[in-house]
């Protein structure tokens, strides 16, 4: 990011309109070969490593968690002693590929590039061993393409052949897994920062124009036309704008944004700028959760580090545009994902407000304020850098462009995958996510958090567009995707996403602080065995004035869980209160435990632990009985059993 | 000047006001509870939903008119949530209308459950409302604090002690309440009892009532303050 | 075999069969009352004797005042309880009032539509609209005043055993007979246009025994003496010496004789032995003789009750009201008989009361006290419509029959009051 040489002039007081450009393309107000070869040789040092030698490990929030800093701490170690220049270990962002964390991609001159999932500390020395030394990629996950020069390269499949990447687009989250997150450099090597570059040189209203053009939607949820907003937005005639990230990604779950920002960060910073300039702002906010905190660093570092190089502050790149972010921790509510309640938040208190009027006519403090989601923001950066065409050659008629969609549960892959909006819920969940666990069945997908719905497996070629997945009784929701097996109960998990609801009410209007407790409660006692038909029309009606009374989309969507569970899953419903049963083996109070006579051995140890005292010996047999009359259903003698002999019985 | 049709009236209100001043123009009220003039519009209650050409539910008191807006005041949507929000704000509140501070005044909530038929407000809630003589205080077994109010309390009103005819409240927090109105006022639970059984009797869940009256006065005698 | 079954008739309150037969040369009629049995008579043992009046109200939705005050005034004797007289009076009025009403709807819209070859309610409207639109208002108005004094439009609560349970006001008062003065008018003009259309068929009434309350006052105030129309009078705790009941066992009801002939109450008993108290009065001819003219003396009583009821309520604003309820003096066991004129005729209770609790009673409704003469009746117009040498049109029969029901205006909700039926004692 510094001047090849004097004749380079740009300083934060006078800032060069061409810095960007002439990071790759320089140097651009002179001719030197020099010069040139130094700026060039600096982007292929980033982009290749030393000498065309590349160790990445991922230090995103998931690899950490799943214990990407032994990784880390062992390839060090072992860095030196195998020849290998220490630089060429580079940490990295996510790829998406979660269920292979910690992961380590290595690169050698020569060599395919190889990827390894699921790396244990212990087994790093021999891995780097075999590849580095042997130029073996046995063993390895995938390889980058067949060179022909490296080992064991027929057995392993390139990335290309693997469906999980083959089907995903990745038009935002290119970056993530490639590039060091903390490195503004690394971004403008990759080509940041050319979307801003770019509307820069356009007027405000020529880019709300591209963005319109592209048919970007909000990703977010809500799906609203982009440039809508920003006009509205840009048609008011306050003096003070605001524009704000929604970075507090509250579904349990969901983990796109994270990601994106932990991965990309100056992307999205990207995005906000332009937004900021679209609509006329003079400040950005970026709202994030604590609970997130790498995900705050981040973002907080890629702030100071666009301010220390002219791209946020005071005649941005030299076009007269002020502009400066600034980074705001949320305290931690699952409603300050509505945007009302966002603004309220900032200003001190996060309860929604009714609407309208919306935000982008009166705002933060009274003035207009767009507020976009992460991934829509990465979006804007993207199709401003590549053009409207670039964005809009994806998706469906009503719904341009890519999403990013965290599918978890019981998914052989889980991860974070970008898919072209209308590729159906089988081809994310089953080609790209691997399908359900062997032996197990595709039960259900929930959609959209507990905003959102389940859709049930024989619905599963829905597309995934904001209409279809409407009509199917689901929303898209931010992109969280739970996939659900026969191992699942579908009221358990209604009653589940209505807890969080219940937990996370503001409070402020009746139908939800009160309503989706009752919704709960009904559920509590149907789970427990204690339904009765009636509760199926309390939950219905009350659902349905929870729905429609709330004062925001949080109440709003509260009852879809029950609803759509209601709607497809209706049989498990009346198992609960008609038989008495749970199909799934889910609700403890419904199951009965069993000790199997034929395994038992006598020990006695389940009757020490049972709390209720409920077991006891047959003197005749010598086996260990459970009392159905005094069992609570703790489910301590099933764990504590030596011989595995209680079994668990609908 | 804005046009705006209120349940198939035209009616003309300034720009920038809300669907609340369009009501009251065109003479169709609806109920509001935490709507209080031109202070911030909280919008919080719910209870001046009305319904939309487009079908969604919005709240009059700060919902701004537009140029050709249709509202509904009274659809079976609007009305059920209404009363839905009627039962959830009762479900919370602590039921003491006998000894409620708005004695001789003016009682919203009350109004608004008889106006939705609302189960759940014991009879014995208008009397001290309207400042009629409480028969309870006399000592006598007037079922007012266990029967469900609705009937416009004809009885209490002259004279005559409620003998419960319109049906139990259920509720147990109600019974609590009412079985320490009744100890402190000297009133029996035997007096009671014999009232309730003249029409109550043949109801399926007469035993656990009866049960649920008898624990009430158990614990209201066995000392636990209100 | 069967001349004519009667069953399912509508424009009567409650169910009922009335079948004609000829058994052996001789006619035999049979008044069924299907209605299922109410046992009220037993629901009141046991229960304390201030709460008696409110279960008795509600054997009847329609004549409540009237068991009301029955019962109240059989506690009362029972207890030797004395209300006074400013409660007497008001509770005459209460009672006038209903009769009006009662009357006003069994002969506008029940029976009426015979009479002007309509099936329904709907179809009399296009052909006696004025008519049918003043008697609503009517009801309307009558309705209201029972709801000022009387508490309420069902069920009344002003009154209690042994006076009223509130001081009355002067407002009401004069209000209620403020609603009566304007309906005065109305009132003769239903009953006029009534009159004209009320063209009954001729019918003689083949044991002309009636019985009725002897007022105390005027026409249909209350009273404490029994008339018949042998010319005997009798106290009603004696009822049992002149009235004799039985139980049979095709009917839910039980069946009344007057010293073992059939005996039929209601307005035409009352005029024919009460006429004196009328004289003032301009009443049409009527042949007292046939039962179908029940229907003209209630029209004729209705705008009577009108003026009469708002003649007592002023009268009793101008007076002072003694209504301070007495305590009952526990007299072990007592027993005591409240007699009223109910719209449809002479309601008696009977209640034995021990301690405070009632452990006995016995109710006889009008309703009951007719059924023997009801079955007379029609046996005497099938032979009617048989003479003369005319084959017998079962039809025609069964036409007439419909409409000589309605003429009694049966209430059979407060005739099933019973406790014994078919022969078993229930309880």
């Amino acid at each position: 990011m510094s001047r090849c040489c004097g004749k380079c002039w740009h300083s934060l007081e006078y800032p060069c309109r061409n810095y960007i450009r002439c990071r790759t393309e320089g140097p651009l107000c002179h001719d030197d070969q020099r010069c040139r070869e130094l700026r060039s040789g600096r982007a292929r040092y980033i982009k290749e490593g030393p000498n065309g030698y590349r160790i990445k490990v991922p230090l995103a929030s998931c690899s950490i968690a799943a214990g990407a800093k032994e990784v880390l701490s062992a390839v060090k170690e072992v860095v030196n002693s195998l020849g290998i220049p220490s630089d060429a270990v580079k940490t990295v962002g996510c790829t998406g590929l979660c269920y292979l964390d910690p992961w380590l991609e290595l690169k050698a001159p020569g060599m395919p590039a190889a990827l390894y999932g699921n790396v244990k500390p212990a087994e790093v020395e021999g891995i780097l061993k075999k590849y580095f030394i042997e130029n073996d990629v046995s063993g390895a996950y995938a390889i980058s393409e067949r060179t022909g020069k490296a080992k064991g390269e027929g057995d392993v499949p390139t990335l290309s052949e693997l469906d999980v990447w083959r089907l995903q687009v990745r038009y935002v989250s290119r970056n993530c897994g490639v590039i060091n997150p903390e490195s503004i450099e690394d971004y403008v090597a990759y080509g940041g920062y050319r979307g801003l570059d770019r509307a820069l040189r356009m007027s405000p209203e020529e880019v709300i124009e591209e963005v319109k053009k592209s048919g970007l939607r909000g990703r977010g949820g809500a799906g609203f036309p982009t440039w809508l907003k920003w006009r509205i937005c840009r048609n008011q005639p306050s003096k003070e704008k605001y524009v704000i990230v929604n970075a507090d990604e509250g579904d349990p779950g969901a983990f796109m944004n994270r990601l994106l920002a932990e991965s990309d960060p100056h992307r999205v910073l990207e995005g906000l700028i332009i937004a900021g300039y679209a609509v006329g702002a003079t400040k950005g906010f970026i709202f994030v959760r604590a609970e997130k905190p790498l995900m705050a660093e981040r973002l907080q570092k890629a702030v100071e580090d666009a301010r220390k190089h002219g791209i946020l502050g005071r005649n941005i790149l030299g076009r007269g545009f002020d502009f400066d972010v600034e980074v705001i921790l949320s305290a931690g509510a699952f409603v300050c994902g509505e945007e009302t309640a966002l603004i309220a938040a900032i200003e001190g208190r996060a309860t929604p407000r009714q609407r309208p009027p919306y935000p982008a006519v009166v705002g933060l403090w009274g003035k207009p304020t767009v507020i976009n989601n992460v991934e829509t923001l990465a979006h804007v950066a993207t199709l401003m850098a590549e053009g409207w065409e670039s964005f809009a050659a994806y998706g469906t008629e009503r719904s341009k462009g890519t999403k990013m969609f965290c599918v978890t549960g019981a998914v052989r892959r889980t991860g974070a995958y970008e898919v072209p909006i209308g590729t159906t819920l089988r081809t994310l969940v089953e080609r790209i996510a691997g399908g359900v666990k062997e032996g197990r069945k595709l039960k259900a997908v929930q959609i959209g958090g507990p905003s959102g719905g389940c859709v049930p497996a024989h619905l599963l070629d829905t597309p995934i567009d904001y209409e279809s997945l409407r009509d199917a009784g689901a929303i898209m929701g931010s992109g969280g995707i739970v996939v659900m097996d026969d191992t699942a109960c579908m009221v358990d998990v209604a009653r589940y996403f209505t807890s969080f609801i219940v937990a996370e009410s503001c409070g402020k209007c009746f139908p939800c602080r009160i309503g989706t407790k009752i919704l709960y409660d009904t559920l509590t006692r149907i789970t427990e065995g204690k339904g009765t038909l009636e509760d199926l029309e309390i939950l219905e009606s009350v659902g349905r004035v929870v729905r429609d009374a709330s004062l925001c989309a949080l109440g709003g969507t509260a009852p879809n869980p029950v609803l759509s569970t209601l709607r497809h899953f209706r049989d498990e419903y009346l198992a609960h209160i008609i038989d008495k049963k749970c199909p799934a083996g889910v609700c403890t109070k419904l199951l009965k435990y069993r000790i199997d006579p034929g395994k038992c051995v006598g020990c006695g140890t389940c009757a020490k632990h049972c709390p209720a005292g409920a077991i006891s010996k047959d003197e005749g047999t010598g086996k260990y009985v459970i009392d159905q009359e005094k069992c609570v259903k703790c489910g301590t003698c099933v764990t504590i059993c030596p011989v595995n002999a209680v079994m668990k019985e609908v | 000047m804005v046009r705006v049709i209120v349940n198939g009236k035209e009616v003309h209100v300034p720009e920038g006001e809300t669907i609340l001043a369009a009501l009251k123009k065109a003479g169709d009220a609806v109920p509001t509870l935490c709507f209080f003039g031109h202070m911030y519009r909280e919008a919080s209650c719910r209870m001046c939903l009305v319904e939309l050409s487009n079908g969604k539910l919005v709240p009059a008191c700060a919902y701004p008119v537009s140029d050709g807006l249709e509202v509904r005041t009274d659809t079976p949507r609007v009305r059920e949530a209404r009363r839905t929000v009627v039962e959830f704000i009762l479900s919370i509140h602590r039921i003491r209308c006998w000894s409620c501070p708005r004695k001789g005044g003016h009682c919203e909530l009350l109004k608004l459950a008889t106006a939705y038929w609302v189960e759940g407000i014991p009879v014995c809630s208008s009397c001290p409302l309207y400042g009629k003589d409480c028969l309870v205080v006399k000592g006598e077994p007037c079922l007012g604090p266990v029967t469900l109010a609705g009937c416009g309390d004809p009885c209490p009103s002259n004279g005559s002690p409620c003998i419960g005819c319109r049906g139990p409240v259920t509720r147990r927090d109600v019974l609590e309440a009412a079985a320490q109105f009744y100890v402190s006022n000297g009133v029996e639970l035997r007096d009671v009892l014999e009232v309730t059984s003249m029409f109550w009797e043949g109801l399926p869940n007469y035993n656990a009532l009866k049960a649920s009256l008898e624990e009430a006065f158990r614990k209201a005698l066995g000392g636990g303050a209100d | 075999m069967r001349l004519a079954r009667v069953e399912e008739v509508d424009r009567v309150f409650g169910h009922l069969e009335l079948e004609v037969l000829k058994d052996g040369g001789e006619v035999k009629a049979f008044f069924k009352v299907t209605h299922g049995a109410r046992f009220i008579e037993l629901t009141v043992n046991g229960r304390l004797y201030w709460e008696v009046p409110y279960i008795a109200s509600r054997i009847c939705g329609a004549c409540s005042i009237a068991h009301y005050v029955a019962s109240i005034r059989a506690v009362e004797h029972a207890l030797g309880l004395d209300a006074g007289e400013w409660v007497e009076d008001f509770r005459d009025a209460v009672n006038m009032v209903q009769i009006a009403q009662n009357h006003l709807v069994h002969l506008a819209f029940l029976a009426l539509p015979d009479y002007v070859g309509v099936q329904g309610l709907s179809d009399l409207k296009s052909r006696a609209g004025r008519l049918v639109v003043n008697s609503m208002k009517l009801n309307t108005a009558c309705l209201k005043v029972i709801r000022l004094i009387a508490g309420r439009i069902v069920n009344p609560n002003t009154l209690g055993v042994g006076g009223l349970l509130r001081q009355p006001f002067k407002g009401p008062l004069l209000k209620a007979a403020d609603y009566l003065r304007e309906c005065e008018a109305l009132a003769k003009e239903v009953v006029d246009e009534a009159l004209t259309l009320l063209k009954v068929p001729e019918l003689k009434d083949p044991a002309n025994n009636c019985v009725a309350v002897k007022p105390r006052k005027a026409y249909l105030t209350t009273g404490d003496e029994i008339l018949t129309s042998a010319g005997l009078s009798f106290k009603p705790s004696n009822y049992r010496e002149h009235l004799e009941e039985a139980q049979p066992e095709y009917s839910n009801s039980k069946v009344v004789a007057l010293s073992g002939a059939p005996v039929h109450v209601g307005a035409r008993a009352r005029y024919g032995l009460l006429r004196n108290y009328l004289r003032d009065l301009n009443v049409p001819e009527a042949d007292l003789g046939n039962p179908f003219s029940n229907l003209i003396i209630k029209a004729v009583e209705i705008p009577y009750c009108i003026a009469a009821a708002r003649e007592i309520l002023e009268d009793l604003a101008r007076r002072t009201a003694d209504t301070v309820v007495d305590q009952p003096r526990d007299g072990g066991e007592v027993e005591g008989v409240g007699v009223v004129e109910a719209p449809r005729g002479l309601l008696i209770h009977h209640y034995v009361v021990s301690g405070k609790r009632v452990v006995n009673a016995n109710i006889i409704t009008p309703t009951e006290i007719n059924a023997r003469h009801i079955e007379a009746s029609a046996k005497a117009l099938a032979e009617s419509l048989a003479s003369n040498g005319r084959p017998l049109n079962a039809g025609e029969l069964q036409r007439k029959l419909t409409m000589l029901v309605r003429a009694y205006d049966p209430c059979l909700p407060c005739a099933v009051h019973v406790s014994v039926v078919r022969g078993r004692k229930h309880a």
